[in-house]
Protein backbone atom coordinates (compact mmCIF):
# COMPACT_ATOMS: atom_id res chain seq x y z
CA UNK A 1 0.00 0.00 0.00
CA UNK A 2 1.48 3.37 -1.02
CA UNK A 3 2.26 5.77 1.81
CA UNK A 4 0.19 8.90 1.96
CA UNK A 5 2.05 11.86 0.50
CA UNK A 6 3.50 14.24 3.08
CA UNK A 7 1.41 17.12 1.72
CA UNK A 8 -1.81 15.20 2.34
CA UNK A 9 -0.72 13.98 5.77
CA UNK A 10 0.26 17.49 6.86
CA UNK A 11 -2.98 18.96 5.56
CA UNK A 12 -5.09 16.33 7.32
CA UNK A 13 -3.19 16.77 10.58
CA UNK A 14 -3.81 20.51 10.36
CA UNK A 15 -7.53 20.10 9.81
CA UNK A 16 -7.86 17.44 12.49
CA UNK A 17 -6.52 19.82 15.14
CA UNK A 18 -7.89 23.09 13.78
CA UNK A 19 -10.20 23.82 16.74
CA UNK A 20 -7.49 23.36 19.29
CA UNK A 21 -4.97 25.29 17.20
CA UNK A 22 -7.40 28.18 16.65
CA UNK A 23 -8.06 28.36 20.38
CA UNK A 24 -4.38 28.31 21.26
CA UNK A 25 -3.48 30.96 18.66
CA UNK A 26 -6.30 33.24 19.84
CA UNK A 27 -5.25 32.89 23.46
CA UNK A 28 -1.64 33.73 22.68
CA UNK A 29 -2.62 36.68 20.45
CA UNK A 30 -4.77 38.15 23.20
CA UNK A 31 -2.09 37.55 25.81
CA UNK A 32 0.41 39.39 23.66
CA UNK A 33 -1.99 42.19 22.73
CA UNK A 34 -4.39 42.73 25.65
CA UNK A 35 -5.62 45.93 24.01
CA UNK A 36 -7.52 43.72 21.56
CA UNK A 37 -10.04 42.92 24.26
CA UNK A 38 -10.76 46.57 24.80
CA UNK A 39 -10.81 47.30 21.10
CA UNK A 40 -13.06 44.44 19.98
CA UNK A 41 -14.73 43.23 23.16
CA UNK A 42 -15.58 39.66 24.06
CA UNK A 43 -17.43 39.30 20.73
CA UNK A 44 -14.15 40.16 19.02
CA UNK A 45 -12.44 37.27 20.74
CA UNK A 46 -15.07 34.87 19.43
CA UNK A 47 -14.65 36.36 15.96
CA UNK A 48 -10.88 35.96 16.28
CA UNK A 49 -11.29 32.24 16.96
CA UNK A 50 -13.53 31.94 13.89
CA UNK A 51 -11.03 33.90 11.81
CA UNK A 52 -8.19 31.63 12.93
CA UNK A 53 -10.28 28.62 11.90
CA UNK A 54 -10.86 30.21 8.52
CA UNK A 55 -7.12 30.79 8.13
CA UNK A 56 -6.39 27.14 8.88
CA UNK A 57 -9.11 25.98 6.46
CA UNK A 58 -7.36 27.95 3.75
CA UNK A 59 -3.88 26.90 4.83
CA UNK A 60 -4.72 23.20 4.59
CA UNK A 61 -5.62 23.01 0.87
CA UNK A 62 -2.58 25.11 -0.05
CA UNK A 63 -0.46 22.53 1.83
CA UNK A 64 -2.36 19.55 0.38
CA UNK A 65 -1.93 20.78 -3.20
CA UNK A 66 1.56 22.18 -2.67
CA UNK A 67 0.36 25.62 -3.81
CA UNK A 68 1.71 28.34 -1.51
CA UNK A 69 0.39 30.97 -3.92
CA UNK A 70 -3.15 29.89 -3.01
CA UNK A 71 -2.52 30.84 0.60
CA UNK A 72 -0.66 34.02 -0.36
CA UNK A 73 -3.62 35.14 -2.42
CA UNK A 74 -5.97 34.34 0.47
CA UNK A 75 -3.85 36.44 2.85
CA UNK A 76 -3.96 39.40 0.45
CA UNK A 77 -7.73 39.10 0.23
CA UNK A 78 -7.94 38.82 4.01
CA UNK A 79 -5.71 41.84 4.60
CA UNK A 80 -7.83 44.02 2.30
CA UNK A 81 -11.12 42.72 3.68
CA UNK A 82 -10.03 43.35 7.28
CA UNK A 83 -8.52 46.75 6.46
CA UNK A 84 -11.93 47.82 5.15
CA UNK A 85 -13.28 46.82 8.57
CA UNK A 86 -10.67 48.71 10.56
CA UNK A 87 -8.46 45.77 11.43
CA UNK A 88 -4.76 46.52 10.77
CA UNK A 89 -2.41 44.21 8.87
CA UNK A 90 -0.15 44.02 11.95
CA UNK A 91 -2.74 41.88 13.73
CA UNK A 92 -2.95 39.56 10.72
CA UNK A 93 0.83 39.35 10.69
CA UNK A 94 1.05 38.43 14.36
CA UNK A 95 -1.69 35.81 14.07
CA UNK A 96 0.15 34.11 11.18
CA UNK A 97 3.48 34.27 13.01
CA UNK A 98 1.95 32.73 16.11
CA UNK A 99 0.37 30.07 13.89
CA UNK A 100 3.79 29.28 12.49
CA UNK A 101 5.28 28.99 15.98
CA UNK A 102 2.47 26.70 17.12
CA UNK A 103 2.84 24.52 14.04
CA UNK A 104 6.56 24.09 14.69
CA UNK A 105 6.02 22.83 18.23
CA UNK A 106 2.97 20.77 17.51
CA UNK A 107 3.62 18.79 14.35
CA UNK A 108 6.38 16.34 13.31
CA UNK A 109 9.33 18.21 11.78
CA UNK A 110 8.70 17.21 8.15
CA UNK A 111 5.04 18.27 8.30
CA UNK A 112 5.87 21.45 10.23
CA UNK A 113 8.44 22.47 7.64
CA UNK A 114 5.93 22.12 4.81
CA UNK A 115 3.21 24.03 6.63
CA UNK A 116 5.61 26.76 7.78
CA UNK A 117 6.75 27.30 4.18
CA UNK A 118 3.18 27.99 3.09
CA UNK A 119 2.66 30.31 6.08
CA UNK A 120 5.81 32.16 5.02
CA UNK A 121 4.31 32.69 1.57
CA UNK A 122 1.33 34.26 3.30
CA UNK A 123 3.51 36.46 5.51
CA UNK A 124 5.49 37.63 2.49
CA UNK A 125 2.26 38.56 0.76
CA UNK A 126 1.39 40.88 3.64
CA UNK A 127 4.29 43.08 2.69
CA UNK A 128 6.99 44.55 4.89
CA UNK A 129 6.22 44.78 8.58
CA UNK A 130 5.71 48.37 9.70
CA UNK B 1 -32.23 49.83 -22.90
CA UNK B 2 -28.63 48.81 -23.29
CA UNK B 3 -26.98 46.04 -21.31
CA UNK B 4 -25.09 48.66 -19.27
CA UNK B 5 -28.31 50.46 -18.42
CA UNK B 6 -29.91 47.17 -17.45
CA UNK B 7 -26.92 46.37 -15.26
CA UNK B 8 -27.10 49.71 -13.45
CA UNK B 9 -30.82 49.41 -12.85
CA UNK B 10 -30.60 45.76 -11.84
CA UNK B 11 -27.78 46.45 -9.40
CA UNK B 12 -29.70 49.34 -7.85
CA UNK B 13 -32.83 47.21 -7.44
CA UNK B 14 -30.92 44.35 -5.89
CA UNK B 15 -29.01 46.60 -3.49
CA UNK B 16 -32.31 48.13 -2.45
CA UNK B 17 -33.49 44.59 -1.75
CA UNK B 18 -36.41 44.84 -4.16
CA UNK B 19 -37.08 41.59 -5.96
CA UNK B 20 -40.06 43.19 -7.68
CA UNK B 21 -38.01 46.04 -9.12
CA UNK B 22 -35.26 43.63 -10.12
CA UNK B 23 -37.74 41.47 -12.06
CA UNK B 24 -39.21 44.57 -13.67
CA UNK B 25 -35.77 45.61 -14.92
CA UNK B 26 -35.27 42.18 -16.45
CA UNK B 27 -38.72 42.27 -18.08
CA UNK B 28 -37.93 45.66 -19.62
CA UNK B 29 -34.53 44.45 -20.76
CA UNK B 30 -36.14 41.45 -22.45
CA UNK B 31 -38.72 43.70 -24.12
CA UNK B 32 -35.86 45.86 -25.37
CA UNK B 33 -34.41 42.82 -27.09
CA UNK B 34 -31.63 41.70 -24.72
CA UNK B 35 -31.36 37.93 -24.93
CA UNK B 36 -30.66 35.40 -22.19
CA UNK B 37 -26.92 35.19 -22.85
CA UNK B 38 -26.61 38.98 -22.65
CA UNK B 39 -28.62 39.15 -19.45
CA UNK B 40 -26.60 36.38 -17.85
CA UNK B 41 -23.16 37.64 -18.89
CA UNK B 42 -23.64 41.40 -18.98
CA UNK B 43 -26.14 41.93 -16.19
CA UNK B 44 -26.30 39.11 -13.62
CA UNK B 45 -22.65 38.11 -13.65
CA UNK B 46 -21.18 41.63 -13.33
CA UNK B 47 -23.86 42.56 -10.79
CA UNK B 48 -22.94 39.66 -8.52
CA UNK B 49 -19.23 40.31 -8.93
CA UNK B 50 -19.80 43.96 -8.05
CA UNK B 51 -21.72 43.00 -4.93
CA UNK B 52 -18.94 40.61 -3.92
CA UNK B 53 -16.52 43.48 -4.30
CA UNK B 54 -18.74 45.80 -2.27
CA UNK B 55 -18.83 43.23 0.53
CA UNK B 56 -15.06 42.97 0.38
CA UNK B 57 -14.92 46.74 0.86
CA UNK B 58 -17.39 46.52 3.75
CA UNK B 59 -19.95 48.57 1.89
CA UNK B 60 -22.65 45.91 1.92
CA UNK B 61 -23.29 43.12 4.42
CA UNK B 62 -23.28 39.36 4.03
CA UNK B 63 -27.08 39.45 4.21
CA UNK B 64 -27.18 41.89 1.28
CA UNK B 65 -25.02 39.53 -0.70
CA UNK B 66 -27.20 36.51 0.10
CA UNK B 67 -30.25 38.49 -0.95
CA UNK B 68 -28.66 39.52 -4.23
CA UNK B 69 -27.83 35.88 -4.97
CA UNK B 70 -31.34 34.72 -4.14
CA UNK B 71 -32.96 37.41 -6.28
CA UNK B 72 -30.68 36.52 -9.17
CA UNK B 73 -31.46 32.82 -8.83
CA UNK B 74 -35.18 33.71 -9.02
CA UNK B 75 -34.64 35.88 -12.06
CA UNK B 76 -32.67 33.16 -13.83
CA UNK B 77 -35.33 30.56 -13.10
CA UNK B 78 -38.00 32.88 -14.43
CA UNK B 79 -36.02 33.56 -17.60
CA UNK B 80 -35.45 29.87 -18.15
CA UNK B 81 -39.19 29.31 -17.95
CA UNK B 82 -39.69 31.67 -20.88
CA UNK B 83 -37.11 30.04 -23.13
CA UNK B 84 -37.82 28.33 -26.39
CA UNK B 85 -35.32 25.53 -26.55
CA UNK B 86 -33.99 24.36 -29.90
CA UNK B 87 -33.99 20.74 -31.04
CA UNK B 88 -31.74 18.35 -29.15
CA UNK B 89 -28.22 17.88 -30.57
CA UNK B 90 -27.66 14.64 -28.66
CA UNK B 91 -25.06 15.89 -26.20
CA UNK B 92 -25.29 15.65 -22.45
CA UNK B 93 -23.56 17.61 -19.72
CA UNK B 94 -23.56 16.60 -16.07
CA UNK B 95 -22.89 19.59 -13.82
CA UNK B 96 -22.07 19.49 -10.10
CA UNK B 97 -21.03 22.12 -7.61
CA UNK B 98 -18.39 20.95 -5.15
CA UNK B 99 -19.64 23.09 -2.29
CA UNK B 100 -22.66 25.11 -1.16
CA UNK B 101 -25.70 26.30 -3.08
CA UNK B 102 -24.80 29.95 -3.04
CA UNK B 103 -21.98 29.32 -5.44
CA UNK B 104 -23.99 27.40 -8.02
CA UNK B 105 -24.93 30.32 -10.23
CA UNK B 106 -22.02 30.11 -12.70
CA UNK B 107 -22.75 26.45 -13.23
CA UNK B 108 -26.45 27.14 -13.78
CA UNK B 109 -25.54 29.76 -16.37
CA UNK B 110 -23.39 27.23 -18.21
CA UNK B 111 -26.24 24.70 -18.23
CA UNK B 112 -28.81 27.19 -19.51
CA UNK B 113 -26.50 28.50 -22.23
CA UNK B 114 -25.76 24.96 -23.40
CA UNK B 115 -29.48 24.11 -23.38
CA UNK B 116 -30.00 27.02 -25.75
CA UNK B 117 -27.54 25.24 -28.02
CA UNK B 118 -29.48 22.00 -27.89
CA UNK B 119 -27.58 20.19 -25.15
CA UNK B 120 -29.29 18.15 -22.49
CA UNK B 121 -27.92 19.22 -19.12
CA UNK B 122 -28.21 17.39 -15.82
CA UNK B 123 -27.68 19.96 -13.10
CA UNK B 124 -26.99 18.16 -9.84
CA UNK B 125 -26.39 21.20 -7.70
CA UNK B 126 -24.19 21.08 -4.66
CA UNK B 127 -22.86 18.47 -2.23
CA UNK B 128 -23.31 15.45 -4.43
CA UNK B 129 -21.44 12.48 -2.90
CA UNK B 130 -18.43 11.66 -5.05
CA UNK B 131 -19.23 7.96 -5.56
CA UNK B 132 -22.78 8.79 -6.62
CA UNK B 133 -21.57 11.36 -9.15
CA UNK B 134 -18.99 8.94 -10.57
CA UNK B 135 -21.59 6.20 -10.92
CA UNK B 136 -24.01 8.55 -12.70
CA UNK B 137 -21.26 9.61 -15.11
CA UNK B 138 -20.39 5.95 -15.80
CA UNK B 139 -24.04 5.08 -16.47
CA UNK B 140 -25.09 8.10 -18.52
CA UNK B 141 -21.84 8.58 -20.42
CA UNK B 142 -22.14 12.36 -20.90
CA UNK B 143 -19.92 14.09 -23.43
CA UNK B 144 -18.81 16.47 -20.69
CA UNK B 145 -18.84 17.02 -16.95
CA UNK B 146 -18.63 20.50 -15.45
CA UNK B 147 -17.52 21.04 -11.85
CA UNK B 148 -17.44 24.28 -9.93
CA UNK B 149 -15.44 25.29 -6.84
CA UNK B 150 -15.62 28.75 -5.29
CA UNK B 151 -13.40 28.52 -2.24
CA UNK B 152 -9.96 26.97 -1.70
CA UNK B 153 -10.98 24.67 1.18
CA UNK B 154 -12.98 22.65 -1.36
CA UNK B 155 -10.23 22.28 -3.96
CA UNK B 156 -8.98 18.91 -2.65
CA UNK B 157 -12.50 17.57 -3.00
CA UNK B 158 -12.58 18.69 -6.64
CA UNK B 159 -9.43 16.66 -7.25
CA UNK B 160 -10.99 13.59 -5.62
CA UNK B 161 -14.16 13.97 -7.69
CA UNK B 162 -12.19 14.23 -10.93
CA UNK B 163 -10.12 11.17 -10.02
CA UNK B 164 -13.30 9.21 -9.25
CA UNK B 165 -14.89 10.22 -12.56
CA UNK B 166 -11.80 9.14 -14.49
CA UNK B 167 -11.62 5.81 -12.68
CA UNK B 168 -15.29 5.21 -13.44
CA UNK B 169 -14.93 5.96 -17.17
CA UNK B 170 -11.91 4.11 -18.58
CA UNK B 171 -13.57 4.06 -22.01
CA UNK B 172 -15.10 7.16 -23.59
CA UNK B 173 -14.19 9.46 -20.73
CA UNK B 174 -16.09 12.75 -20.59
CA UNK B 175 -14.34 16.06 -21.10
CA UNK B 176 -14.00 17.58 -17.64
CA UNK B 177 -14.42 21.33 -17.28
CA UNK B 178 -13.49 22.83 -13.91
CA UNK B 179 -14.35 26.42 -13.09
CA UNK B 180 -14.67 28.83 -10.20
CA UNK B 181 -12.98 31.75 -8.52
CA UNK B 182 -9.66 30.08 -7.56
CA UNK B 183 -8.98 29.41 -11.25
CA UNK B 184 -9.48 32.97 -12.44
CA UNK B 185 -5.99 33.92 -11.35
CA UNK B 186 -4.48 30.45 -11.44
CA UNK B 187 -5.94 28.55 -14.40
CA UNK B 188 -3.06 26.06 -14.26
CA UNK B 189 -4.45 24.93 -10.91
CA UNK B 190 -7.43 23.39 -12.71
CA UNK B 191 -5.10 21.22 -14.79
CA UNK B 192 -3.09 20.31 -11.68
CA UNK B 193 -6.33 19.02 -10.20
CA UNK B 194 -6.89 16.81 -13.23
CA UNK B 195 -9.33 18.81 -15.34
CA UNK B 196 -9.18 18.99 -19.14
CA UNK B 197 -10.49 22.52 -19.43
CA UNK B 198 -11.04 25.61 -17.35
CA UNK B 199 -12.98 28.77 -18.17
CA UNK B 200 -13.52 32.20 -16.66
CA UNK B 201 -17.27 32.17 -17.05
CA UNK B 202 -20.20 30.27 -18.52
CA UNK B 203 -19.77 31.76 -22.01
CA UNK B 204 -16.14 30.76 -22.23
CA UNK B 205 -16.97 27.33 -20.79
CA UNK B 206 -19.65 26.74 -23.43
CA UNK B 207 -17.32 27.92 -26.21
CA UNK B 208 -14.49 25.64 -25.06
CA UNK B 209 -16.80 22.63 -24.86
CA UNK B 210 -18.22 23.37 -28.30
CA UNK B 211 -14.73 23.63 -29.76
CA UNK B 212 -13.43 20.53 -27.98
CA UNK B 213 -16.32 18.33 -29.03
CA UNK B 214 -16.81 19.42 -32.61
Amino acid sequence: MAAKPLTEAASEALLASKEELARSITTELYQEMPELLEKYGERGRVRCHEDMLYNLEHLAPAVALDEPVLFARYVEWLRDMLAARGIPAGEVRRSLEITRDRVRTRFPADQAKLIAAVLEAGLNALGPAN
Amino acid sequence: MTADEALDSYLAAVLAGSRRDAMSVIDRARAAGLDLRTLYLEVFQPALREIGQLWQENRVTVADEHLATAITQSAMLRLYGSLELPGAVGRTLIAACVETERHEIGLRMLCDILELEGWNTLFLGATVPTESLARMVAERKPAAVALSVSLPPHLPRARTMIQAIREATPENPPVILLGGRPFLEQPELAYALGADLTARDAAEGAALLRKRLS
